[in-house]
């Protein structure tokens, strides 16, 4: 299975740059479009390539009715309109004009097709995604009252990358209902917004207004461009291979056997574990985004230093962003957001936290870590704030203090970190069981080995280490000074890509023993 | 315009220099992490001391550890003169047997090519680090690629093959004295013609019973190639020789006897199954074998090389070369370390009960 870290995907990106180095710029979509459906069918098979397919389609049909607002829904209407148009023929008299109640008919009929593109898309992501949440509800359910209950499983194909191309869809959708985009008049353009290979197995979910036009006619490459994509996908190498999967070997090894381990080592491998989705993650986007740079495409970014965040809210918009800004502005903000009242703005907060649950997959492990218990934070944030505020007044300190912000980093990674452990845990249960064996004495199973028995070699221990403090560093550097070049120099970028290329061949954890080419994110 | 085509002029210099200084930093790294068997593993050595050897040999031993633990070259030369050389690995396949003979024959053209069969049970690589040992050290070529590709396991990948580095990173941390001593300087030789010398004995034992099969037909690839041996040997006149060493274990069941014997008797070609000789050759397996009978050590093996050196000699007409000045010279310095070896080694085992350099132990 083709992924970014595979050998396959090395080839597929060095051809297409191959070709379109010789082609002119108005072939480079082509090309792209081409990658992306090799890349489909390689990292999807053809199940995902045909519903991927279905999908755009509908996408692409429904929206053209959306703006055009056909009372017959043929679409091939618009390109006579538009040619009409082009050429100066005139209108049939009183074409333009309409009638009052002519219009209430378009605006109940724009919202049907709307309704009925969304939900398909909807059904489609449910039918293959969302099979087993009932059985997981009653599995729950059993489990919180102390009785065993299994579900059997209902096997449905596993469609690479639905969950962010339906997102897509459905985004796009909703702009050209609002008037807020155009819809795309052309098939391959709108393919290639749905289905490009820099966001199809793992996002960033981009919009039309975002990547559309920069995937349609990219832009010309400067050797500027392509040191930047280059570092861009070093780092992004540098995050999975060098310290994800060393962290994943902690990971799994205390996750596999947690029953086993007790206290500092539970902590330890929540702490690992939320490191390692970080870097994972983002080391996905930071090679998506790097290559998509060497082909003149920007897409949008996804992370912002996310741990150095002060609240779990500030958190939400610097991590996963895309999510959020999908989710803020088609659910949170349509529901009215934090205009009608404290109380609706706090059941807008659980809805939205639901559903970016839900969006992770059909567990309620997933519910609960990334969704439910993250809304129920921001809801008891925002409560206690007044009283925070009143707090700092009466005791007279500044709550911007170094220290104070330190502090509350702290706490938002803790607090993130306990729905992370629901996240990684199988079950609810296996959940409760890791975060109150924290509580306990610490221990260890006898034959685990490594440092502090985590599965993990004292050298390996030190490269992840020195890693760790890499990107820290890096951060903070990116926290200050934005998005302003840590390396400027043209000779000194070039030098920093092969230094960086050598780290990563030589500690990278990728090849036998190692499960490098899988990212977490690829499942949703 | 000048300061433009300067600015080009310089980011490809840049771009070029450090080009070369990275190739250069891989290389020396690459060299630093490939493994140098010369620990208790020293098989991997020995494709690529082949390519060391610069004589010809009139007998090409071919096959998977039965040919390189059971047939001594050194014995055929003392005792008849008989040029010879093993191409032989642990757990050599027979489409590798095939490309490592192709390749052999690009050098030389021997008289007699003696493979061994145990091989044609083998239905596909059961780990990568057979390969390795087979391919690491072959030089590139259309033959290793064609090698790799037959067969090569689901999870090793060409890539890893051209570029060693890919697939042996991770031993950074592991790097002992003996990467650093031979990354840039040859190593000594460990085979005596691809010979791996063992004088150590432990006797043979009851082997745990075979799982009996279902169906006892030779895998379709290895019939495939053992025909393209054959083939590979007819275009080139070389008489090929099929042989089953005595091993006793994997057994060696009649199902398999009956079909290389039929395979031979079509094509008129020779063979022997030295199972069914062992007296004759004067083999006990309580002192012969070093494994508790699954290949022979070295007094097996020179007993073996005697008797079937004799028939080869007499039945192909192999040239006795010992008054090849020449030839002799070579032969005979290489069996003088031979015979300090096996001294070496008895007198080891003599006194520890077993041969240290072989014997895993505990840091």
């Amino acid at each position: 299975m083709m992924s970014y870290t595979s050998y396959g995907f090395l080839l597929l990106t060095a051809a297409g740059l191959a070709v379109t180095g010789i082609l002119r710029q108005s072939g480079k979509r082509w090309v792209l479009l081409a990658m992306s459906l090799v890349f489909m069918a390689a990292a999807g098979g053809y199940e995902t390539v045909l519903f991927w397919f279905v999908s755009t389609a509908a996408g692409f049909a429904a929206a053209l009715l959306l703006e055009e607002n056909f009372s017959a829904g043929r679409i091939f209407r618009v390109r006579r309109e538009e040619k009409r148009r082009t050429s100066g023929e005139g209108r049939m008299p009183g074409e333009d004009e309409t009638p009052a109640g002519a219009s209430a008919f378009a605006g109940r009929r724009k919202r049907g097709i709307l309704l009925i593109v969304v939900a398909f898309q909807l059904a489609l992501l449910a039918w293959f995604k969302y099979a087993n949440l009932p059985g997981y509800t009653a599995e729950a359910f059993y489990e919180l009252t102390g009785r065993e209950y299994e579900w059997e499983l209902i096997e449905r194909v596993s469609l690479t990358g639905i969950s962010f191309y339906t997102l897509m869809i459905i985004g796009y959708e909703i702009d050209v209902y609002r008037g807020e985009t155009k819809a795309v008049r052309s098939f391959p353009k709108f393919s290639l917004f749905t289905g490009y290979f820099g966001h199809f197995l793992q996002g960033p979910i981009d919009t039309w207004e975002g990547a559309g036009d920069s995937l349609a006619s990219p832009a010309r490459v400067s050797f500027s461009d392509v040191q930047d994509g280059c570092l861009r996908i070093l780092s992004g190498l540098f995050l999975k291979l060098v310290i994800s999967e060393r962290l994943a070997v902690m990971v799994d090894t205390v996750y596999g056997d947690y029953s086993s381990y007790g206290g500092g080592y539970l902590m330890l491998a929540a702490v690992a574990f939320s490191l390692q989705l970080y870097t994972d993650f983002c080391g996905c986007m930071d090679l998506v985004c790097g290559v998509s740079r060497l082909f003149g495409v920007r897409l949008a970014e996804n992370f912002r230093q996310p741990f150095f965040s002060e609240s779990v809210s500030e958190f939400w918009r610097r991590w996963h962003i895309t999510l959020g800004a999908f989710l803020r502005k088609y659910v949170y903000i349509p529901l009215g957001g934090n205009r009608k009242g404290v109380l609706r703005k706090y059941g807008n907060t659980l809805a939205v936290f639901l559903l970016s649950g839900l969006w992770h997959g059909g567990k309620w492990t997933f519910i609960i870590g990334t969704g439910l218990l993250q809304g129920v934070y921001m809801i008891i944030g925002a409560l206690l704030e007044p009283l925070a505020i009143a707090f700092f007044r009466f005791v007279r300190v500044k709550r911007t203090a170094p220290i104070l912000r330190l502090l509350r980093r702290i706490r938002t990674f803790v607090l993130i970190t306990v729905g992370f452990v629901l996240f990684r845990s199988d079950t609810l249960t296996m959940a409760g069981e890791i975060l109150l064996g924290m509580l306990r004495q610490s221990r260890y199973p006898e034959y685990a080995e490594g440092v502090w028995h985590s599965g993990l070699g004292a050298a390996d221990f030190a490269v992840l280490l020195i890693a760790l403090t890499v990107l820290f560093l890096i951060s903070l550097w990116r926290e200050k000074r934005g998005e302003e070049k840590l390396l400027r120099g043209e000779a000194i970028r070039t030098i920093a890509c092969f230094g960086m290329l050598f780290l990563i061949l030589v500690f990278g954890c990728y090849g036998k023993g190692y499960d490098s080419s899988s990212f977490i994110y690829s499942r949703f | 315009m000048r300061e433009q085509s300067e600015r080009r002029l310089r980011r490809y210099g840049v771009l070029a220099g450090m080009l070369a200084v990275f190739l250069c930093a891989m290389a020396v790294i690459q060299q630093l992490l490939i493994p140098k068997y010369m620990g208790t593993v020293i098989e991997g050595n020995f494709t690529e001391e082949y390519y060391r050897d610069s004589t010809k040999h009139e007998l090409l031993i071919i096959g998977n550890c039965e040919s390189y633990e059971n047939l001594s070259p050194m014995k055929l030369w003392e005792e008849y003169g008989i040029t010879s050389y093993i191409r032989g690995n642990s757990n050599q396949l027979i489409p590798q047997s095939y490309y490592l003979l192709r390749e052999a024959l690009r050098k030389e053209r021997p008289k007699v090519v003696l493979l061994n069969i145990q091989a044609m049970m083998v239905d596909g690589q059961s780990s990568e680090e057979y390969n390795r040992m087979v391919f690491d050290g072959m030089k590139w070529s259309g033959d290793k690629l064609e090698g790799i590709l037959s067969s090569r396991t689901k999870e090793e990948s060409l890539t890893e093959y051209l570029f060693p580095i890919l697939r042996y990173h991770s031993r950074w941390s592991e790097l002992s004295e003996e990467d650093f001593r031979y990354a840039f300087q040859e190593k000594p030789l460990t085979s005596y013609n691809g010979y791996y010398l063992r004088a150590d004995i432990r006797p043979y034992t009851e082997f745990p019973t075979e799982r009996r099969r279902i169906d006892y037909t030779f895998p379709e690839q290895n019939l495939r190639y053992l025909e393209r041996i054959w083939q590979l040997c007819r275009e080139n006149r070389i008489a090929l020789v099929l042989m089953k060493a005595p091993s006793l274990y994997p057994v060696w069941v009649p199902p398999y006897e009956e079909q290389i014997a039929e395979f031979a008797r079509e094509r008129n070609i020779d063979y022997i199954n030295t199972l069914l000789y062992t007296d004759e050759i004067g083999l006990d397996m309580n002192v012969d074998t070093y494994d508790e009978g699954l290949h022979l050590n070295v007094y097996g093996a020179e007993k073996l090389s005697v008797w079937l050196g004799k028939d080869l000699k007499e039945r192909y007409g192999l040239t006795d070369f010992r008054e090849d000045e020449a030839l002799a010279q070579v032969y005979n310095k290489r069996l003088e370390e031979y015979i300090w070896e096996k001294a070496e080694q008895k007198a080891e085992f003599e006194e520890l009960g077993y041969i240290s350099k072989y014997t895993f132990q505990e840091e």
